[in-house]
């Protein structure tokens, strides 16, 4: 699968596989436990952190993580853009409700500097969540993450969580090759918010239904090679390290001291 | 060659000795109402390549799915490997299935996974799996892609993968949809010589659907003619191919060596020849200018 113009913004399934299952760095090393178990230590964090400066720092040190596993620096900034844009037009609607110090005012609508910093945690900490869960997807194997998941959870939610993770990849890969047999009809040239928002939400319900179909396909193929509903793995995956236990709980410490002092919250 | 004036009254027949799939007055309703399928009556024996031809459209899929019992029967009777498929019936793994898609069938993260997702559904560990799998790869010459990942593959390597898949299995029939569509000729070639070769070395049989009438006359030792879900006609490549009005009901093409044939030897047909593959053609028209220049 190649990415061009638009397809730069959507995760290419590809690549993160690339990287997963052939990436070589310090962050690939670190055991898949300690990584997945970091996930909703991130995920409890931007939840509850609300300081601008702490949530700066987070994103940063996310940052510098997904730097060292040796990932695709300008493609993070190309995936960005889509959770960034979600975000955007939801917290487009909050922003303009936060009482606080007035910086425009125009009849009952009022933009505060509270309103503006809300704004921006908001998208921080989607950028966070964003930026780690593509740390973990691309610096850990597939099946380390089948493994990990068919561990944690209860039976059918584990199926149901790994089957959707790879549903996902594929209304992607449907997303994207929409986006180009459009692109390639002019479909991209519309001018206007509303046109191109319709245009948009077309493609996108499109591309839903047609990945549909294409998990239906998947789904008898596996049958028809013996799957009967339990994904098996075939893989040990690595125990974490001394340093990678302390470095989770000292993690899961400072997430409990910080959701415990309240004064972030 | 049987023609559906003698299939159409149908009846159950004998199971042979030797006979892997077993399919008597198969029905098939989709859900819409529309009959796919009707009074199907279908054999394959041990060793053979066995083609199923038809026009899109025409009820191929939907008989291939029913051949490993990924959908079963309502009207009709299927045995496979000497057992009966019924509603309760789980799916044959021992026959594996080629589907024409072959981005639906090679999902896995590498292709060393995909293949090994057969076998490790069937219960074996880890390194026989994997071990199978290699094995799998190396029989059909893709032991080269065995670190890649799937949607970096041709349509080409991803059918090859999505063979090596099924032959992982160490299945008794192999079941191909539309091996070849989509593939240019060289891949085309490849996969054709593949099917051919597991048949041969491993003794593997093998059912293939397809509306490519150059493909089916090279490979196949029998031929059915499905039209509007109904077997019109089953027969040897020769009987089928040198039969006009059969491919003419299927809206298929006559095989390129036949139709040369024909259209050179139309005034003098050759007494007892019937050539239907490119080869046997080339001998005799060699044959034939020898002859001349003589």
């Amino acid at each position: 699968m190649t990415s061009l113009g638009f397809e730069k913004h959507l995760p290419d399934l590809g690549l993160i596989t690339h990287y997963s299952e052939f990436g070589r760095s310090p962050v690939h090393e670190i055991s898949p436990w300690t990584k997945a178990v970091l996930l909703p230590v991130v995920v409890f964090d931007i939840t509850v952190i609300s300081d601008l400066r702490l949530l700066f720092v987070m994103l940063l040190a996310v940052v510098c993580l997904y730097l060292a596993a040796k990932l695709p620096v300008v493609l993070l900034f190309y995936w960005w853009t889509l959770p960034a844009f979600f975000v955007i037009s939801i917290a487009f609607l909050l922003v303009w409700s936060v009482p606080g110090s007035s910086l425009i005012s125009y009849g009952p609508i009022h933009l505060t500097l509270e309103g503006v910093g809300f704004f921006v945690t908001l998208i921080i900490k989607a950028l966070t969540g964003v930026t780690y869960s593509l740390v973990l997807l691309m610096t850990t194997k597939y099946n380390y993450l089948t493994h990990i998941i068919s561990r944690v959870l209860p039976y059918p939610l584990s199926q149901i969580a790994l089957l959707t993770y790879r549903f996902l990849f594929l209304t992607l890969e449907g997303l994207e090759a929409t986006v180009i047999a459009m692109k390639s009809r002019g479909g991209f040239k519309l001018s206007g918010l509303r046109k191109s928002g319709k245009f948009y939400g077309s493609v996108f319900a499109l591309a839903f239904i047609r990945s549909f179909d294409k998990a239906d396909r998947v789904a008898k193929a596996m049958q028809s090679r013996a799957y009967s509903g339990k994904l098996t793995s075939s893989y040990r995956v690595p125990r974490p390290s001394a340093r990678g236990y302390a470095f989770v709980f000292v993690a899961v410490l400072l997430s409990i001291y910080l959701y415990s002092c309240g004064r972030y919250l | 060659m049987s023609n559906d004036t003698k299939l159409s009254a149908c009846e159950y027949r004998e199971l042979e000795e030797d006979e892997l799939i077993h399919v008597d007055c198969l029905e098939h309703v989709y859900p819409d109402g529309t009959s796919s399928l009707h009074n199907v009556c279908f054999s394959l024996f041990k060793g053979e390549i066995v083609v199923i031809c038809g026009a899109n459209g025409a009820g191929k899929s939907t008989l291939v799915e029913h051949l490993n019992g990924l959908v079963k029967p309502r009207v009709g009777r299927l045995i496979i490997l000497r057992q009966e498929v019924t509603q309760k019936t789980d799916i044959i793994t021992e026959v594996g299935l080629v589907f024409q898609d072959a981005d639906s069938q090679v999902f896995a993260p590498t292709v060393l996974d995909d293949v090994m997702f057969g076998p490790l559904n069937r219960g074996l560990t880890s390194e026989e799996a994997r071990r199978a799998a290699i094995s799998a790869l190396e029989n059909i010459g893709a032991a080269h892609l065995t670190r890649r990942i799937p949607y970096y593959l041709s349509q080409g390597e991803k059918r090859l993968v999505a063979i090596a898949g099924v032959l992982a299995m160490n299945p008794e029939v192999i079941v191909a949809d539309e091996p070849t569509s989509d593939l240019d000729p060289l891949h085309s070639r490849q996969i054709e010589s593949v099917l051919v070769e597991l048949k041969t070395d491993y003794g593997i049989s093998i059912v293939i659907a397809t509306h490519d009438m150059d493909l089916a006359a090279r490979i196949a030792d029998r031929i059915y003619v499905i039209v509007e879900g109904q077997i019109i006609a089953t027969g040897t490549p020769s009987e089928i191919f040198y039969d006009k009005s059969v491919l003419a009901r299927a809206n298929l093409n006559q095989p390129t060596a036949v139709r040369m044939y024909e259209s050179l030897c139309q005034d003098q047909p050759l007494a007892g020849v019937k050539p239907v593959k490119e080869h046997d053609l080339m001998k005799i028209l060699a044959r034939a200018l020898g002859s001349v220049q003589q």
